[in-house]
Formats: structure tokens, sequence, C-alpha cells
């Protein structure tokens, strides 16, 4: 841990650059943008039926919902310190924290999974009021969005693995990694409005 | 054919593009009522007073939208055209996708209207089978939107491996293209949901949706006309050259 | 751990997972009201900002890129937090 502790000569360098593929990064903000919309829908709706949505909202497991926010941002924190470690051309650590990622992604899904059938088994569904079709939309989208970064997550690690990243070559990472931030940058929104506000 | 003709050819299909365009939201979706369009929440007897209230229009709008709808063909073949020369010419498996694609595409945004106008067709007919026609003609635009979902991928997979100096589509062009395809998948939504942003007459479902494929639509039809115009330039310099070489000089 | 913590990345990680706290403990009754709703509302944007910056790692990219992903974080927030509030104050539309 104590090689990625010091801040390696190569993140100096990275001042005034943005990592990854600009091109990409217009295709991230577009994503954050449909889903900004997703989000002001979904409190727009809430207002004038603020007590509907709240009775549906206590019947939702918010300790799963903390559970996969936790790995969601453990995992952000795994991939962004694979980059790093990539600039420190330490690649057995990048693809061991991307292997981590990795694990926390796959795990968000199970719990994902869990709390799906849970509700299903218990006669909830996605036509059972509009808390539970924009729950169901809504977490429904961003699942979609995980299993798109876990793909983009697997593929990095074998390229990791191959040791195809090093302190010149880690664009495609970065590229990668912004991805996933924005999937979890997304969850930061969906965690807090479907399970906590009231 | 010669080269010339063929370039002329090409520009007027590619000009097809925006014609699509204008026609598209002229008839199909201001004349034919559908900005904003029918609520799936909407009683029987509610949507065939809509229908009633508004017969002409309604008629005119999808007759003459099922004409002007395949201007989007003649566009989708232009682009085949260009994406093939990047393609390469043994198998060119994604400008075949994109090609068939647009066909299909056509046809999804036909049959739906087609509903809308046997709906029209007999003012007598009960109120649910209005409602059953409507139903039909929505569910099949806006589940059937992967056919065009590939269409967009395909062209957006060839324009970031364009290698030429000047590249048919830049890089962002296509990042936001295959964003604009992804961006139809709430639609499947509309399968199920009556009421809410992700039913078919709902923002998430319908406007945005739309709206990205229409943008990706001009988009994509700016560069498509562009690179027709740069053919059309360098094709009549070799000639001056050729002409020259003739003459000795 | 104050190694671990020269790290700024390990400090963000410890920040990240402490508010995410904070924000279930405000819904566990720790607080209620709209008091509650506008401080979860906080946190999302503090969580938001730090995830672009330093999971990102824009904090040091041109500003125009910068400016883009804070301003969505910043629209975003004040559009939900506008609408929490009107529907707080039990206007209906």
């Amino acid at each position: 841990m104590t090689a990625i502790a010091t801040p390696s000569p190569a993140s100096a360098a990275t001042t005034d650059r943005l990592p990854g593929d600009q091109d990409v990064w217009i295709f991230i903000f577009a994503e954050l943008l449909m889903f900004g919309a997703f989000f002001v829908a979904y409190i727009f709706n809430w207002v004038g039926n603020v007590e509907a949505y709240t009775r549906s909202q206590l019947t939702l497991d918010r300790s799963l919902g903390l559970v996969n926010t936790l790995l969601l941002i453990v995992s952000s924190w795994a991939v962004v310190s694979a980059v790093e470690a990539a600039r420190g051309n330490h690649s057995r650590q990048v693809a061991r924290l991307l292997g981590m990622a990795i694990f926390c992604g796959l795990s968000f899904m199970i719990v994902k999974a869990f709390e799906y059938t849970a509700k299903l088994n218990s006669g909830i569904s996605i036509l059972s009021d509009d808390f539970y079709m924009f729950y169901f939309c809504l977490t429904g989208i961003h699942a979609l969005h995980v299993m798109a970064g876990l793909t983009i997550l697997v593929v990095m690690f074998l390229n990791a693995r191959e040791g195809r990243y090093g302190a010149q070559t880690t664009k495609g990472l970065e590229t990668g990694a912004s991805y996933w931030h924005m999937v979890d940058l997304l969850w930061i929104f969906l965690f807090p409005l479907l399970y906590l506000l009231r | 054919m010669d080269e010339r003709t063929r370039l002329r050819y090409q520009l007027i299909c590619a000009w097809c593009g925006p014609l699509f365009l204008v026609t598209f939201v002229l008839f199909w979706g201001v004349i034919a009522n559908n900005i904003p369009n029918p609520a799936p929440s909407l009683t029987a007897e509610a949507l065939k007073e809509r229908y009633l209230s508004n017969l002409g229009e309604i008629r005119f709008g999808f007759i003459m939208s099922l004409i002007t709808v395949c201007f989007y063909m003649p566009w989708t073949c232009v682009l085949a055209a260009q994406m093939r020369r990047i393609e390469g010419t043994e198998m060119p498996v994604l400008s075949y996708l994109q090609l068939i694609g647009g066909a299909l595409t056509v046809m999804v945004v036909s049959f739906s209207a087609v509903f809308w106008v046997v709906a029209a067709f007999r003012p007598e007919a009960p109120a649910s089978t209005f409602q059953m026609m409507t139903d039909t003609g929505w569910l099949i635009i806006d589940l059937c939107y992967a056919c065009t979902t590939l269409q967009m991928v395909a062209a957006a997979l060839i324009g970031l491996a364009d290698k030429s100096k000047v590249p048919l589509f830049p890089r962002w062009v296509c990042y936001l293209t295959i964003w604009c395809g992804i961006s139809f998948f709430p639609a499947s939504l509309t399968g199920v949901l009556k009421t809410g942003p992700f039913a078919w007459n709902g923002a998430l479902s319908y406007y945005i949706p739309y709206f990205c494929w229409l943008c990706w639509f001009s988009t994509a039809s700016i560069y498509m006309i562009k690179e027709v115009r740069r053919r059309m330039v360098t094709s009549e310099s070799p000639q001056a050259s050729g002409r020259l070489a003739a003459a000795g000089i | 751990m104050k190694t671990v913590l020269i790290n700024p990345l390990h400090r963000t990680l410890l920040i990240l997972v402490v508010v995410t706290g904070a924000a279930f403990w405000i819904r566990s009754d720790g607080l209620t009201g709209v008091t509650g709703g506008i401080a979860t509302l906080a946190i999302v944007w503090l969580k938001g900002r730090l995830i672009v910056l330093d999971f990102m790692e824009l904090r040091h990219a041109p500003a125009l890129w910068r400016w883009l992903l804070q301003g969505w974080l910043m629209l975003t927030t004040a559009l939900i937090l506008l609408f929490y509030y009107i529907g707080r104050s039990g206007v209906t539309f």
C-alpha cells in the first residue's frame, strides 16, 4: 500500500489534462444529462404525492441500499487507485485493484437481484404504484449501466493482467475508469432519492 | 453512369435526410396531432372523441407521413455507401447492418402510422376499436426501436474506425450517436406503463428519445452532405490533372 | 492510520463512507422534517463533488470540463432541492 500512498510524480504531470478520451467524456456528460432528467422527473412527480411515495418508500430495505452505496464507493475508489498504480508502473497492483472493483460491482448486482426478487415475491411490481414504477425503472436502467461498466472493468482487468497499463499507457484505463465513476455518481443520487428523502 | 452523375444522385439522397426530418415533424408530428400525442391513460371514449374532432388532420397527416417517411431510405443508402468505402469491400457487415436497420426503421414507423389511419378509417366503429388500434400503433413504434439503435451503433462504430484525413463523422458525433441509440431503451417500458414519464406520452419515453433520434439524424445529415460535396470537389480535380497529362504537360 | 490518510484518495474514501452513514442516520430519525431532507441533499452534493474532483480526477482537468460536470451536479441538486421544498410546503401542481 505504501507504494501508492505517496503521490507519484506522474500524477503531478496530469495538471490541466483531461483523463482518458475526451470524446468519451462527451458521452458521459450526455448520460449524466439523461439521468438528470430521470431524477428531476422523479422529484417532480413526488411533489403532491409525498405521503403515498413515503408509504411505499418505507417498504424498501434501506440497509440493502446502504450496502450497495458503500460497495459502489469502494469500487470507485479501487478503480481510481488502479489508475494511480498504473501511473507508478505497479502493474500487478492495477490488476488486483481492478479485481476488487469487479468484486464490489458483482456484489452490487447480487444485492440488487435479492432486492428485486424479495419485492416481486411479496407481490410488489412495476405496476404497484407510481413510486415502484420509478423505483424499478430508475434502478433497472442504472443496473444496465452497472453491467456495461462491469464488462468494461473485466476487459481492463484482463488487459492489466497482461501488463498493458503503465505510466505511458493509461489512456484506455482512465477512459474506462471515468465511465465507472459515472455509474457510481448516478447511484449517489438514486440512493437518497429513492430510499432516504421524505 | 459517370462519376459526376453518381455523385449528384448521392447528393440528392443525402438531402433526403433534412427533407425527411422536416416532413416527418410536420405531417406525423404537427398535422397528425402527435405533439402532444394521445395518453395511454385516456378512456376509450375520450380517445375516440380525440379522433373524431380532428379526423381530417389525423387522416391527412398520417397518410402524408407514410409517403414522406420513405425519404429515410435514400438517406440510409447513401450512408451505407459512405460506410462501405471506410469498411472496405470484402464483407461490409456493419454497412449492411446500418442498411437493414434503416430499412426496418422505415417499416416500423410506417406500420404504426397505418394502425392510426385504420382507426380513423371507420368513425362509426366502437370506441374500444379506436383504443386497440391506437395501442397497437404506439407499441409497435415504441417497442421496435432496436432496429434503429443497431443502425446508429453500426454507423458510429464505422465512424470511430475511420482513418481518413477528413473523417466522415468526428469522433464526438460517433459517441453521441451511440448515446442517442441507448436513450431509446426506456421506451421499452411503454409496454407495461400507462401513466408517468415512462409511458408512451411521457418525457422519458417519448419526447427525449424521439428528440435524440432526430438530433442524431440532423447531425449525421450535415456531415454526410459535407462528405459528398468534398468528393465532388476531388472528383473534378483529377479530371483536370488527367487532361493536363493527356496534353503532355 | 496517519500514513494511510496521507493519500488524498484514502481521505476521499473515508469522507464518502462517513457522510453516507450520516445520510442513513438522518433517515433513521436522526433529523426529521425539511431539515433532514435538505441535509440529505447537501450530502448528495458533497459526495458528487468529491467523486467528480477526486475519483474522476477533474480537479486538475481543463476548467471547461471541471465546470461542465460541476455545473451538472449543481443544477441537478438545485432542481431536486427546489421541487423537494415545493413538495414539503404542500403545493400541488
